[in-house]
């Protein structure tokens, strides 16, 4: 029963898909940023939800390689967001580094840690690995509670500087949220690319049958800890930027809860794709902010939704969606 | 510390580590024969032990009555979980994704706690009076007595069930290979609906006898879920005595840990010393090394 395939890739989800949608995409694309670049001015209540949904997005992108591609289930992104967010906060606060200097820096950090981690944990085997990464989300949550002096224990990290670029300081909703865009884009490209070439292609044959895969040449080892290590990469600069438009970060920002609800939006939305992690970070941050009652029902509807969308939609909202109207074509 | 200090805090380990061994024990017992991890065990824990005392208040009965009442519930309860959520992904999902589908579940029954109970600590009464027994300078509160009595039953159940029964032996079958089983007519779906069932009275054992020593609320579902199955590994998935051991371990490493540290420190030790396992060792102290590396 081990043997059972995973999710079968979506029509062209890794070759650029038909002439048409490959005809479509820069136009998409261009609404999609004129969209972006009007939202703000369009619903300007909803710009801290933006920033937040847009760190998430990055975040989930990154998990998207990993899990989507590369089949490796991992509950721990948040011990990165957790190096990238803690580790960037300090460096700024307490040694005065330039902020975008702490971030790049912790983002190699977690390069470097995921990299060893990857060499020990991506040898287990498909849900032990799944749970390896869920002791790690719980021994981060209980190390930025339990190392008080350092983390500010349970009521967190204060005090953490705005982002500073040269001249400009990103204090507002409005600049955190087109900095958080310009990242998010350049990390959709990434990912994009990546998944497209011969990396991604790679990653899909490991998914698929990784004995088959290293008969091909192809060393699962090697292209797993890669996912892992951009996966922790994202991670890292989600967390910095979180813990920089907050000027703030605690223990529950980098919760078991919020690893559990990182892959629930990748699983959600739909993995291998651009748009599934979108719409999952939409749909998981955006739901809470519609109210004070849905907020109270948010976490058992993403229980719930999490547990119907894997047994009976395991390609997710939009890979459902693709699918779908893949099926009406002639 | 002294002589009578440490005994006591191996004892409080001990205790805690009974509650540890009653959700690996559950855990342990429907990955033997469906290779599911129901993550969710610990969920049910605190879902059992809030029904408790709710059920204690509304009713106003003695505990005992209470008790079996839960254990009632949750023996039903699980076996619907097993047939509206697990049995339609098992059928669909890969291990990987049946392991999401117990987290979702996981969530679930943290949502419904918030939900119901809303975000306030609970805790009940001991079954027995609040006087503890004293000897030799050693506190022993009456209410370690039911929660080790709730772990000594559910084990010599289960263990009377499966090598003194005919469905037991069916168990044991289907344990050792799902397939060969039902190829000799077994009804794999039907054990592990058993299955299920045993794990949610177990689970409903371990929430009402030891509410009354602690505080539980919405938010302790994870920790209790993400330790069971720590125990569960470190004895070995799949095996009973393995999964009693490894829990009564962790609840005294626990309980040492934080005795010169924080609790979540503590904890981060004990889960440390669970993914040095998985890696050095990783079927654990009682089970087979094959079925976890590549």
């Amino acid at each position: 029963m081990d043997s059972r395939s995973p999710v079968t890739p979506p029509e062209g989800g890794g070759q650029g898909g038909s002439r048409t949608e490959r005809g479509l995409r820069p136009a998409l694309a261009a609404v999609g940023l004129v969209v972006a670049l009007a939202l703000p001015y369009v619903l300007p209540g909803t710009t801290s939800l933006l920033v937040i949904v847009g760190v998430f997005f990055l975040i989930v992108l990154g998990l998207n390689l990993l899990m989507g591609q590369a089949g490796q289930t991992s509950l721990g992104q948040t011990l990165f967001m957790a190096i990238g967010g803690y580790g960037a906060g300090l460096l700024a606060l307490k040694l005065h580094w330039p902020t975008a200097l702490a971030a790049a820096g912790m983002a190699v950090v977690s390069a470097g840690v995921a990299a060893v981690l990857g060499a020990a944990f991506l040898r287990l085997r498909g849900y032990y690995l799944a749970l390896a990464t869920l002791g790690l989300a719980v021994i981060t949550q209980n190390l930025a509670t339990g190392l008080g002096p350092l983390t500010g224990g349970p009521s967190g990290l204060v005090g953490i500087p705005s982002l500073r670029l040269g001249p400009i300081v990103f204090f507002s909703d409005q600049a955190n949220y087109y900095l958080v865009l310009v990242v998010c884009g350049l990390g959709a490209w990434f990912v994009g690319n990546l998944q497209r070439g011969q990396t991604g292609r790679a990653l899909s044959a490991i998914a698929a049958d990784p004995q088959a895969a290293a008969m091909l040449g192809i060393k699962p080892s090697r292209y797993k800890t890669r996912a892992f290590v951009v996966s922790a990469v994202f991670a890292s600069l989600g967390g910095s930027l979180y813990a920089f438009y907050f000027r703030f970060i605690s223990p529950e920002m980098v919760g078991v809860t919020v690893a559990f609800a990182i892959v629930i939006m990748l699983t959600l939305g739909g993995a291998r794709t651009l748009a599934g992690p979108l719409i999952g970070a939409l749909l998981l941050q955006g739901l809470p902010m519609a109210g004070q009652r849905v907020a109270l029902w948010e976490p058992l509807v993403a229980g719930l939704v999490l547990i119907v969308i894997v047994t009976y939609f395991p390609l997710g909202i939009w890979g459902g969606t693709r699918a779908l109207i893949g099926r009406w074509r002639p | 510390m002294n002589m009578v200090d440490s005994i006591q805090v191996v004892l409080g380990g001990l205790i805690v580590g009974c509650v540890y061994a009653l959700i690996a024990v559950g855990m342990s017992l429907i990955y033997s024969v469906s290779r599911i991890i129901n993550l969710a065990q610990g969920g049910f824990v605190v879902l059992a032990a809030l029904t408790a005392v709710s059920l204690q208040q509304r009713l106003g009965t003695s505990p005992f009555v209470v008790l079996v009442l839960v254990v009632l519930i949750f023996t039903v309860g699980l076996g619907a979980v097993d047939i509206v959520v697990m049995r339609p992904a098992a059928r669909r999902a890969t291990p990987d994704q049946v392991l999401l589908v117990t987290v979702g579940v996981l969530q679930t029954i943290g949502g419904l706690l918030l939900l119901l109970w809303g975000s306030l600590p609970y805790t009940m009464q001991p079954f027995t009076g609040a006087k503890p027994l004293v000897i030799g300078g050693v506190k022993i509160a009456t209410q370690y007595f039911w929660i080790v009595g709730a772990l000594a039953l559910a084990v010599a159940g289960l263990w009377f069930l499966l090598h003194r029964t005919g469905l037991g032996l069916t168990m044991r079958a289907t344990a050792q290979n799902p397939e060969a089983a039902r190829l000799n007519g077994v009804d794999v779906d039907r054990v592990r609906l058993i299955a299920f069932g045993i794990s949610g009275a177990m689970a409903a054992l371990a929430g009402a006898t030891v509410i009354p020593m602690t505080f539980l609320q919405f938010d302790t579902v994870t920790p209790y879920a993400v330790t069971g199955f720590i125990a569960a590994v470190i004895g070995g998935l799949g095996s009973t005595a393995g999964a009693v051991a490894g829990g009564l371990l962790l609840g005294v490493l626990e309980g040492v840990f934080s005795r010169y540290t924080s609790s979540s420190l503590a904890e981060v030790a004990a889960i440390a010393v669970l993914i040095i396992l998985l890696l050095l060792r990783p079927a654990g102290l009682f089970g087979r090394v094959s079925e976890v590396r590549r």
